[in-house]
Protein backbone atom coordinates (compact mmCIF):
# COMPACT_ATOMS: atom_id res chain seq x y z
CA UNK A 1 0.00 0.00 0.00
CA UNK A 2 2.88 2.30 0.89
CA UNK A 3 4.46 1.70 -2.51
CA UNK A 4 1.19 2.55 -4.28
CA UNK A 5 1.02 5.84 -2.34
CA UNK A 6 4.59 6.64 -3.30
CA UNK A 7 3.84 6.02 -6.98
CA UNK A 8 0.66 8.07 -6.65
CA UNK A 9 2.45 11.08 -5.11
CA UNK A 10 5.37 10.82 -7.52
CA UNK A 11 3.00 10.83 -10.51
CA UNK A 12 0.96 13.71 -9.10
CA UNK A 13 4.14 15.75 -8.57
CA UNK A 14 5.42 14.79 -12.03
CA UNK A 15 2.16 15.86 -13.69
CA UNK A 16 2.20 19.17 -11.86
CA UNK A 17 5.77 20.00 -12.86
CA UNK A 18 5.22 18.76 -16.42
CA UNK A 19 2.13 20.98 -16.74
CA UNK A 20 4.27 24.03 -15.93
CA UNK A 21 6.10 23.57 -19.22
CA UNK A 22 2.90 23.74 -21.29
CA UNK A 23 1.05 26.68 -19.81
CA UNK A 24 0.03 28.22 -23.14
CA UNK A 25 -3.47 26.73 -23.13
CA UNK A 26 -6.28 27.44 -20.70
CA UNK A 27 -6.80 23.68 -20.22
CA UNK A 28 -3.25 23.17 -18.95
CA UNK A 29 -3.41 26.30 -16.81
CA UNK A 30 -6.54 24.96 -15.09
CA UNK A 31 -5.03 21.48 -14.86
CA UNK A 32 -1.91 22.92 -13.31
CA UNK A 33 -3.97 24.69 -10.63
CA UNK A 34 -5.94 21.49 -10.00
CA UNK A 35 -2.78 19.39 -9.65
CA UNK A 36 -1.22 21.94 -7.31
CA UNK A 37 -4.29 22.00 -5.05
CA UNK A 38 -4.47 18.17 -5.17
CA UNK A 39 -0.84 17.98 -4.11
CA UNK A 40 -1.44 20.30 -1.14
CA UNK A 41 -4.69 18.58 -0.08
CA UNK A 42 -3.23 15.09 -0.35
CA UNK A 43 -0.13 16.14 1.58
CA UNK A 44 -2.31 17.65 4.34
CA UNK A 45 -4.52 14.56 4.37
CA UNK A 46 -1.45 12.33 4.62
CA UNK A 47 -0.19 14.33 7.61
CA UNK A 48 -3.58 13.85 9.24
CA UNK A 49 -3.35 10.13 8.51
CA UNK A 50 -6.47 10.44 6.30
CA UNK A 51 -8.72 10.82 9.33
CA UNK A 52 -10.07 14.34 8.78
CA UNK A 53 -12.20 14.40 5.66
CA UNK A 54 -12.91 18.14 5.87
CA UNK A 55 -10.10 18.70 3.40
CA UNK A 56 -11.89 16.53 0.87
CA UNK A 57 -15.25 18.16 1.57
CA UNK A 58 -13.73 21.56 0.83
CA UNK A 59 -11.72 20.29 -2.08
CA UNK A 60 -14.61 18.52 -3.83
CA UNK A 61 -16.41 21.64 -5.19
CA UNK A 62 -13.08 23.23 -6.19
CA UNK A 63 -12.11 20.01 -7.95
CA UNK A 64 -15.47 19.81 -9.73
CA UNK A 65 -15.26 23.44 -10.91
CA UNK A 66 -11.76 22.96 -12.29
CA UNK A 67 -12.40 19.54 -13.87
CA UNK A 68 -15.67 20.60 -15.52
CA UNK A 69 -13.97 23.71 -16.91
CA UNK A 70 -11.01 21.65 -18.16
CA UNK A 71 -13.34 19.24 -19.93
CA UNK A 72 -15.66 21.79 -21.45
CA UNK A 73 -13.27 24.65 -22.06
CA UNK A 74 -12.71 23.77 -25.74
CA UNK A 75 -16.41 23.20 -26.46
CA UNK A 76 -18.12 25.78 -28.63
CA UNK A 77 -21.66 24.74 -27.70
CA UNK A 78 -23.17 27.54 -25.65
CA UNK A 79 -25.87 25.29 -24.19
CA UNK A 80 -23.23 22.95 -22.76
CA UNK A 81 -21.27 25.86 -21.31
CA UNK A 82 -24.41 27.26 -19.67
CA UNK A 83 -25.23 23.82 -18.25
CA UNK A 84 -21.71 23.54 -16.84
CA UNK A 85 -22.08 26.89 -15.07
CA UNK A 86 -25.49 25.86 -13.75
CA UNK A 87 -24.18 22.55 -12.38
CA UNK A 88 -21.19 24.35 -10.82
CA UNK A 89 -23.54 26.69 -8.93
CA UNK A 90 -25.88 23.87 -7.85
CA UNK A 91 -23.05 21.58 -6.89
CA UNK A 92 -21.30 24.26 -4.83
CA UNK A 93 -24.55 24.91 -2.91
CA UNK A 94 -24.94 21.16 -2.40
CA UNK A 95 -21.38 20.89 -1.07
CA UNK A 96 -21.96 23.78 1.30
CA UNK A 97 -25.02 22.05 2.80
CA UNK A 98 -23.20 18.74 2.90
CA UNK A 99 -20.35 20.25 4.97
CA UNK A 100 -22.89 21.70 7.43
CA UNK A 101 -24.85 18.44 7.76
CA UNK A 102 -22.01 15.88 7.80
CA UNK A 103 -19.39 15.30 10.45
CA UNK A 104 -15.79 16.25 9.56
CA UNK A 105 -14.61 12.67 10.14
CA UNK A 106 -17.22 11.32 7.77
CA UNK A 107 -16.22 10.77 4.16
CA UNK A 108 -18.27 13.06 1.82
CA UNK A 109 -19.67 10.01 0.05
CA UNK A 110 -22.80 11.54 -1.48
CA UNK A 111 -21.27 14.71 -2.92
CA UNK A 112 -18.28 12.73 -4.23
CA UNK A 113 -20.70 10.39 -6.01
CA UNK A 114 -22.60 13.34 -7.48
CA UNK A 115 -19.28 14.84 -8.57
CA UNK A 116 -18.19 11.54 -10.14
CA UNK A 117 -21.49 11.26 -11.98
CA UNK A 118 -21.44 14.83 -13.28
CA UNK A 119 -17.79 14.60 -14.31
CA UNK A 120 -18.48 11.33 -16.14
CA UNK A 121 -21.26 13.07 -18.07
CA UNK A 122 -18.97 15.99 -19.00
CA UNK A 123 -16.31 13.50 -20.05
CA UNK A 124 -18.78 11.84 -22.43
CA UNK A 125 -19.88 15.23 -23.77
CA UNK A 126 -16.25 16.23 -24.22
CA UNK A 127 -15.41 12.98 -26.01
CA UNK A 128 -18.18 13.44 -28.55
CA UNK A 129 -17.43 17.12 -29.17
CA UNK A 130 -13.68 16.90 -29.74
CA UNK A 131 -13.23 18.91 -32.92
CA UNK A 132 -11.12 17.19 -35.59
CA UNK A 133 -7.76 18.75 -36.32
CA UNK A 134 -6.77 18.13 -39.94
CA UNK A 135 -5.59 14.52 -40.40
CA UNK A 136 -4.51 14.15 -36.76
CA UNK A 137 -5.82 10.97 -35.14
CA UNK A 138 -7.80 11.24 -31.90
CA UNK A 139 -5.11 9.37 -29.98
CA UNK A 140 -2.68 12.17 -30.82
CA UNK A 141 -4.97 14.77 -29.28
CA UNK A 142 -3.98 15.70 -25.69
CA UNK A 143 -7.58 16.48 -24.72
CA UNK A 144 -8.52 12.87 -25.51
CA UNK A 145 -6.04 11.49 -22.94
CA UNK A 146 -6.97 14.08 -20.33
CA UNK A 147 -10.67 13.30 -20.76
CA UNK A 148 -9.99 9.56 -20.80
CA UNK A 149 -8.11 9.91 -17.51
CA UNK A 150 -10.97 11.71 -15.78
CA UNK A 151 -13.52 9.37 -17.36
CA UNK A 152 -11.86 6.15 -16.18
CA UNK A 153 -11.12 7.60 -12.74
CA UNK A 154 -14.67 8.81 -12.13
CA UNK A 155 -16.29 5.72 -13.59
CA UNK A 156 -14.00 3.47 -11.58
CA UNK A 157 -14.51 5.21 -8.24
CA UNK A 158 -18.18 6.16 -8.46
CA UNK A 159 -19.39 2.76 -7.18
CA UNK A 160 -17.10 2.49 -4.19
CA UNK A 161 -17.54 6.17 -3.27
CA UNK A 162 -21.33 5.84 -3.34
CA UNK A 163 -21.49 2.84 -1.01
CA UNK A 164 -18.53 3.72 1.18
CA UNK A 165 -20.38 5.28 4.12
CA UNK A 166 -22.95 2.45 4.25
CA UNK A 167 -20.29 -0.21 3.82
CA UNK A 168 -18.05 1.24 6.52
CA UNK A 169 -20.74 0.72 9.19
CA UNK A 170 -20.75 -3.06 8.52
CA UNK A 171 -17.13 -3.84 7.57
CA UNK A 172 -15.03 -0.86 8.56
CA UNK A 173 -11.54 -2.27 7.91
CA UNK A 174 -12.38 -3.97 4.65
CA UNK A 175 -14.35 -0.98 3.35
CA UNK A 176 -11.51 1.41 4.21
CA UNK A 177 -8.94 -0.90 2.65
CA UNK A 178 -10.90 -1.49 -0.59
CA UNK A 179 -11.77 2.21 -0.83
CA UNK A 180 -8.12 3.21 -0.49
CA UNK A 181 -6.90 0.57 -2.94
CA UNK A 182 -9.47 1.54 -5.57
CA UNK A 183 -8.94 5.26 -5.10
CA UNK A 184 -5.16 5.06 -5.22
CA UNK A 185 -5.15 2.64 -8.19
CA UNK A 186 -7.50 4.80 -10.23
CA UNK A 187 -5.60 7.92 -9.23
CA UNK A 188 -2.40 6.33 -10.53
CA UNK A 189 -4.17 5.51 -13.78
CA UNK A 190 -5.55 9.06 -13.92
CA UNK A 191 -2.13 10.65 -13.48
CA UNK A 192 -0.54 8.36 -16.06
CA UNK A 193 -3.21 9.38 -18.61
CA UNK A 194 -2.90 13.04 -17.60
CA UNK A 195 0.86 12.81 -18.07
CA UNK A 196 0.29 11.51 -21.62
CA UNK A 197 -2.16 14.35 -22.20
CA UNK A 198 0.22 17.01 -20.84
CA UNK A 199 3.32 15.76 -22.63
CA UNK A 200 1.19 15.17 -25.75
CA UNK A 201 1.02 18.94 -26.17
CA UNK A 202 4.58 18.74 -27.42
CA UNK A 203 3.30 17.10 -30.60
CA UNK A 204 0.00 18.95 -30.80
CA UNK A 205 -0.02 21.13 -33.93
CA UNK A 206 -2.67 23.44 -32.55
CA UNK A 207 -0.60 24.02 -29.40
CA UNK A 208 2.63 24.55 -31.34
CA UNK A 209 0.92 27.13 -33.58
CA UNK A 210 -0.11 29.21 -30.55
CA UNK B 1 -13.76 -11.96 1.51
CA UNK B 2 -14.92 -14.02 -1.47
CA UNK B 3 -17.94 -11.79 -1.93
CA UNK B 4 -15.73 -8.68 -2.06
CA UNK B 5 -13.48 -10.23 -4.66
CA UNK B 6 -16.56 -11.07 -6.72
CA UNK B 7 -17.79 -7.50 -6.28
CA UNK B 8 -14.41 -6.14 -7.34
CA UNK B 9 -14.26 -8.45 -10.37
CA UNK B 10 -17.80 -7.51 -11.40
CA UNK B 11 -17.04 -3.78 -10.96
CA UNK B 12 -13.87 -3.99 -13.03
CA UNK B 13 -15.69 -6.06 -15.67
CA UNK B 14 -18.48 -3.50 -15.90
CA UNK B 15 -15.94 -0.70 -16.18
CA UNK B 16 -14.03 -2.53 -18.92
CA UNK B 17 -17.29 -3.29 -20.73
CA UNK B 18 -18.30 0.37 -20.63
CA UNK B 19 -14.86 1.40 -21.88
CA UNK B 20 -14.94 -1.27 -24.60
CA UNK B 21 -18.25 0.10 -25.79
CA UNK B 22 -17.57 3.81 -25.45
CA UNK B 23 -14.02 4.15 -26.74
CA UNK B 24 -14.73 2.62 -30.21
CA UNK B 25 -17.82 4.84 -30.41
CA UNK B 26 -15.72 7.91 -29.62
CA UNK B 27 -13.13 6.95 -32.22
CA UNK B 28 -15.81 6.27 -34.87
CA UNK B 29 -17.52 9.56 -34.08
CA UNK B 30 -14.23 11.46 -34.31
CA UNK B 31 -13.31 9.75 -37.60
CA UNK B 32 -16.69 10.63 -39.10
CA UNK B 33 -16.36 14.26 -38.03
CA UNK B 34 -12.80 14.28 -39.36
CA UNK B 35 -13.94 12.92 -42.75
CA UNK B 36 -16.65 15.58 -42.98
CA UNK B 37 -14.18 18.26 -41.94
CA UNK B 38 -11.57 17.13 -44.48
CA UNK B 39 -14.19 16.88 -47.22
CA UNK B 40 -15.44 20.39 -46.47
CA UNK B 41 -11.90 21.71 -46.41
CA UNK B 42 -11.11 20.05 -49.74
CA UNK B 43 -14.29 21.51 -51.24
CA UNK B 44 -13.40 24.96 -49.94
CA UNK B 45 -9.89 24.62 -51.34
CA UNK B 46 -11.25 23.56 -54.73
CA UNK B 47 -13.79 26.36 -54.69
CA UNK B 48 -11.04 28.83 -53.85
CA UNK B 49 -8.84 27.52 -56.67
CA UNK B 50 -11.78 27.72 -59.06
CA UNK B 51 -12.50 31.29 -58.07
CA UNK B 52 -8.84 32.18 -58.39
CA UNK B 53 -8.56 30.55 -61.79
CA UNK B 54 -11.82 32.14 -62.89
CA UNK B 55 -10.58 35.60 -61.97
CA UNK B 56 -7.24 34.91 -63.66
CA UNK B 57 -9.11 33.84 -66.77
CA UNK B 58 -11.29 36.94 -66.64
CA UNK B 59 -8.19 39.12 -66.42
CA UNK B 60 -6.58 37.18 -69.25
CA UNK B 61 -9.67 37.39 -71.44
CA UNK B 62 -9.88 41.10 -70.73
CA UNK B 63 -6.19 41.52 -71.72
CA UNK B 64 -6.77 39.48 -74.88
CA UNK B 65 -9.74 41.67 -75.69
CA UNK B 66 -7.69 44.83 -75.19
CA UNK B 67 -4.91 43.48 -77.43
CA UNK B 68 -7.51 42.45 -80.01
CA UNK B 69 -9.05 45.94 -79.99
CA UNK B 70 -5.63 47.53 -80.24
CA UNK B 71 -4.67 45.31 -83.16
CA UNK B 72 -7.95 45.93 -84.96
CA UNK B 73 -8.36 49.65 -84.31
CA UNK B 74 -4.76 50.82 -84.31
CA UNK B 75 -2.36 48.49 -86.13
CA UNK B 76 -5.13 47.29 -88.48
CA UNK B 77 -6.07 50.86 -89.38
CA UNK B 78 -2.45 51.81 -90.00
CA UNK B 79 -1.97 48.81 -92.27
CA UNK B 80 -5.21 49.55 -94.13
CA UNK B 81 -4.15 53.15 -94.65
CA UNK B 82 -0.76 51.95 -95.90
CA UNK B 83 -2.49 49.55 -98.32
CA UNK B 84 -4.72 52.34 -99.54
CA UNK B 85 -1.69 54.60 -100.10
CA UNK B 86 0.07 51.79 -101.95
CA UNK B 87 -3.03 51.41 -104.16
CA UNK B 88 -3.00 55.17 -104.92
CA UNK B 89 0.73 54.99 -105.70
CA UNK B 90 0.11 51.98 -108.01
CA UNK B 91 -2.57 53.93 -109.87
CA UNK B 92 -0.39 57.09 -110.11
CA UNK B 93 2.58 55.20 -111.42
CA UNK B 94 0.65 53.72 -114.30
CA UNK B 95 2.97 50.76 -114.67
CA UNK B 96 3.26 49.09 -111.29
CA UNK B 97 6.65 47.59 -110.41
CA UNK B 98 6.63 43.90 -109.31
CA UNK B 99 8.11 44.73 -105.95
CA UNK B 100 5.29 47.19 -105.24
CA UNK B 101 2.63 44.67 -106.29
CA UNK B 102 4.25 42.01 -104.08
CA UNK B 103 4.41 44.52 -101.22
CA UNK B 104 0.72 45.32 -101.69
CA UNK B 105 -0.22 41.63 -101.77
CA UNK B 106 1.89 40.88 -98.70
CA UNK B 107 0.30 43.78 -96.90
CA UNK B 108 -3.15 42.51 -97.86
CA UNK B 109 -2.29 39.10 -96.43
CA UNK B 110 -0.89 40.74 -93.29
CA UNK B 111 -4.18 42.62 -92.83
CA UNK B 112 -6.10 39.38 -93.30
CA UNK B 113 -3.93 37.54 -90.74
CA UNK B 114 -4.17 40.43 -88.32
CA UNK B 115 -7.96 40.40 -88.57
CA UNK B 116 -8.16 36.67 -87.88
CA UNK B 117 -5.68 37.02 -84.99
CA UNK B 118 -7.68 39.93 -83.60
CA UNK B 119 -10.83 37.85 -83.91
CA UNK B 120 -9.30 34.89 -82.09
CA UNK B 121 -8.21 37.13 -79.22
CA UNK B 122 -11.46 39.03 -78.91
CA UNK B 123 -14.18 37.84 -76.53
CA UNK B 124 -17.06 39.71 -78.12
CA UNK B 125 -18.08 36.56 -79.95
CA UNK B 126 -18.12 34.75 -76.63
CA UNK B 127 -21.84 34.15 -76.64
CA UNK B 128 -21.84 32.36 -79.97
CA UNK B 129 -18.38 30.82 -79.62
CA UNK B 130 -17.86 27.50 -81.33
CA UNK B 131 -14.58 25.80 -80.56
CA UNK B 132 -14.58 23.65 -83.69
CA UNK B 133 -15.00 26.62 -86.04
CA UNK B 134 -12.42 28.66 -84.18
CA UNK B 135 -9.96 25.80 -83.99
CA UNK B 136 -10.33 25.27 -87.74
CA UNK B 137 -9.64 29.01 -88.23
CA UNK B 138 -6.61 28.80 -85.96
CA UNK B 139 -5.26 25.78 -87.84
CA UNK B 140 -5.82 27.48 -91.20
CA UNK B 141 -3.91 30.50 -89.97
CA UNK B 142 -1.03 28.32 -88.77
CA UNK B 143 -1.05 26.35 -91.99
CA UNK B 144 -0.74 29.53 -94.01
CA UNK B 145 1.87 31.20 -91.83
CA UNK B 146 4.15 28.41 -90.70
CA UNK B 147 3.97 25.89 -93.52
CA UNK B 148 2.83 23.15 -91.16
CA UNK B 149 0.64 20.20 -92.11
CA UNK B 150 -2.39 20.45 -89.88
CA UNK B 151 -5.67 18.58 -89.87
CA UNK B 152 -8.80 18.67 -87.80
CA UNK B 153 -11.28 15.80 -87.50
CA UNK B 154 -14.52 16.20 -85.59
CA UNK B 155 -17.54 13.92 -85.38
CA UNK B 156 -19.82 16.81 -84.31
CA UNK B 157 -20.35 20.39 -85.47
CA UNK B 158 -21.01 21.86 -82.03
CA UNK B 159 -19.68 20.63 -78.70
CA UNK B 160 -22.24 20.20 -75.89
CA UNK B 161 -20.54 22.83 -73.70
CA UNK B 162 -21.31 26.40 -72.66
CA UNK B 163 -19.60 29.03 -74.88
CA UNK B 164 -17.43 30.18 -71.95
CA UNK B 165 -16.29 26.62 -71.38
CA UNK B 166 -15.56 26.26 -75.07
CA UNK B 167 -13.39 29.41 -74.87
CA UNK B 168 -11.52 27.87 -71.96
CA UNK B 169 -11.02 24.67 -73.91
CA UNK B 170 -9.96 26.66 -76.96
CA UNK B 171 -7.23 28.35 -74.91
CA UNK B 172 -6.01 24.92 -73.81
CA UNK B 173 -5.85 23.74 -77.41
CA UNK B 174 -4.12 26.99 -78.43
CA UNK B 175 -1.49 26.37 -75.75
CA UNK B 176 -1.03 22.78 -76.96
CA UNK B 177 -0.64 24.02 -80.54
CA UNK B 178 1.91 26.62 -79.48
CA UNK B 179 3.87 23.94 -77.62
CA UNK B 180 3.92 21.71 -80.70
CA UNK B 181 5.15 24.54 -82.92
CA UNK B 182 7.54 26.40 -80.62
CA UNK B 183 9.02 23.71 -78.42
CA UNK B 184 8.53 20.47 -80.32
CA UNK B 185 9.13 22.07 -83.74
CA UNK B 186 6.55 19.77 -85.26
CA UNK B 187 5.86 19.71 -88.99
CA UNK B 188 2.61 17.75 -88.69
CA UNK B 189 -0.19 18.34 -86.22
CA UNK B 190 -3.41 16.37 -86.02
CA UNK B 191 -6.36 17.45 -83.96
CA UNK B 192 -9.43 15.33 -83.35
CA UNK B 193 -12.60 16.13 -81.46
CA UNK B 194 -15.13 13.44 -80.66
CA UNK B 195 -18.21 13.07 -78.53
CA UNK B 196 -18.31 9.50 -77.22
CA UNK B 197 -21.49 9.01 -75.27
CA UNK B 198 -21.09 11.05 -72.09
CA UNK B 199 -17.49 11.96 -72.81
CA UNK B 200 -15.97 14.69 -74.97
CA UNK B 201 -12.60 13.57 -76.23
CA UNK B 202 -10.03 15.95 -77.69
CA UNK B 203 -6.67 14.84 -78.95
CA UNK B 204 -3.74 16.74 -80.38
CA UNK B 205 -0.78 14.78 -81.69
CA UNK B 206 2.37 15.99 -83.40
CA UNK B 207 5.54 14.54 -84.90
CA UNK B 208 7.81 16.88 -82.96
CA UNK B 209 10.78 16.34 -80.69
CA UNK B 210 8.85 15.29 -77.63
CA UNK B 211 9.84 16.32 -74.13
CA UNK B 212 10.74 15.06 -70.69
CA UNK B 213 7.46 14.79 -68.81
CA UNK B 214 8.98 15.20 -65.33
CA UNK B 215 10.93 18.36 -66.13
CA UNK B 216 8.12 19.94 -68.10
CA UNK B 217 5.66 19.12 -65.31
CA UNK B 218 7.87 20.83 -62.74
CA UNK B 219 8.70 24.00 -64.62
CA UNK B 220 6.00 24.42 -67.24
CA UNK B 221 3.61 27.23 -66.38
CA UNK B 222 1.77 26.55 -69.63
CA UNK B 223 1.14 22.92 -68.74
CA UNK B 224 0.02 23.91 -65.28
CA UNK B 225 -2.46 26.40 -66.76
CA UNK B 226 -3.75 23.74 -69.13
CA UNK B 227 -4.25 21.34 -66.21
CA UNK B 228 -6.04 24.01 -64.18
CA UNK B 229 -8.36 24.94 -67.02
CA UNK B 230 -9.27 21.34 -67.74
CA UNK B 231 -9.81 20.78 -64.03
CA UNK B 232 -12.20 23.73 -63.99
CA UNK B 233 -14.17 21.92 -66.65
CA UNK B 234 -14.18 18.78 -64.45
CA UNK B 235 -12.07 16.97 -66.98
CA UNK B 236 -8.69 15.30 -67.22
CA UNK B 237 -5.67 15.92 -69.40
CA UNK B 238 -2.81 13.58 -70.22
CA UNK B 239 0.41 13.94 -72.12
CA UNK B 240 2.24 11.11 -73.84
CA UNK B 241 5.58 12.10 -75.23
CA UNK B 242 8.57 10.39 -76.80
CA UNK B 243 11.34 11.45 -79.16
CA UNK B 244 10.34 8.78 -81.66
CA UNK B 245 6.63 9.49 -81.95
CA UNK B 246 6.23 13.10 -80.82
CA UNK B 247 3.69 14.32 -78.33
CA UNK B 248 0.06 13.42 -77.77
CA UNK B 249 -2.23 15.53 -75.61
CA UNK B 250 -5.53 13.88 -74.67
CA UNK B 251 -8.39 15.63 -72.94
CA UNK B 252 -11.49 13.96 -71.58
CA UNK B 253 -14.45 16.02 -70.43
CA UNK B 254 -17.90 15.08 -69.20
CA UNK B 255 -20.78 16.08 -71.45
CA UNK B 256 -22.77 18.87 -69.87
CA UNK B 257 -26.22 17.64 -68.95
CA UNK B 258 -29.07 20.13 -68.95
CA UNK B 259 -30.40 20.94 -65.48
CA UNK B 260 -33.98 19.65 -65.17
Amino acid sequence: MGLLYCIYFALLAFDFFASLFFLKTAVIKLLSVLLFISLIIDALAAFNNFKNFLFYALFTPVEYILVSLILTRHLKQRTVNHLVILTIILFTVLCFFSIRVNETDEYPSSITSVEDLLTTIWCLVCFFYIEPLEEVSIIKRPIFWITLGFFIYNLGTIGVNAIYNTWITNQKDLATYIHKIINVSFNILLYILLAIGIIGHKWDKKYIQQ
Amino acid sequence: MGQEIYTAIISVSILLLILALIIPLIIINYKKKQEIYLLERRKMQEEFEKQLMQSQLEVQEYSFHQISEELHDNVGQLLSTTKMLLGITERNLGETPDSLRTASETLGKAIQDLRSLSKSLSNEWLHQFNIIENLQGELDRLKAAKQIEVSLKANVHVLPLEPQEQVMLFRVMQEALQNSIKHARASEIQVSIEVRGDIIYLCLSDNGLGFNMDEAGKNGVGMMNMKHRVKLLNGSIEWTSSEASGTKVEINLPVQKPVV
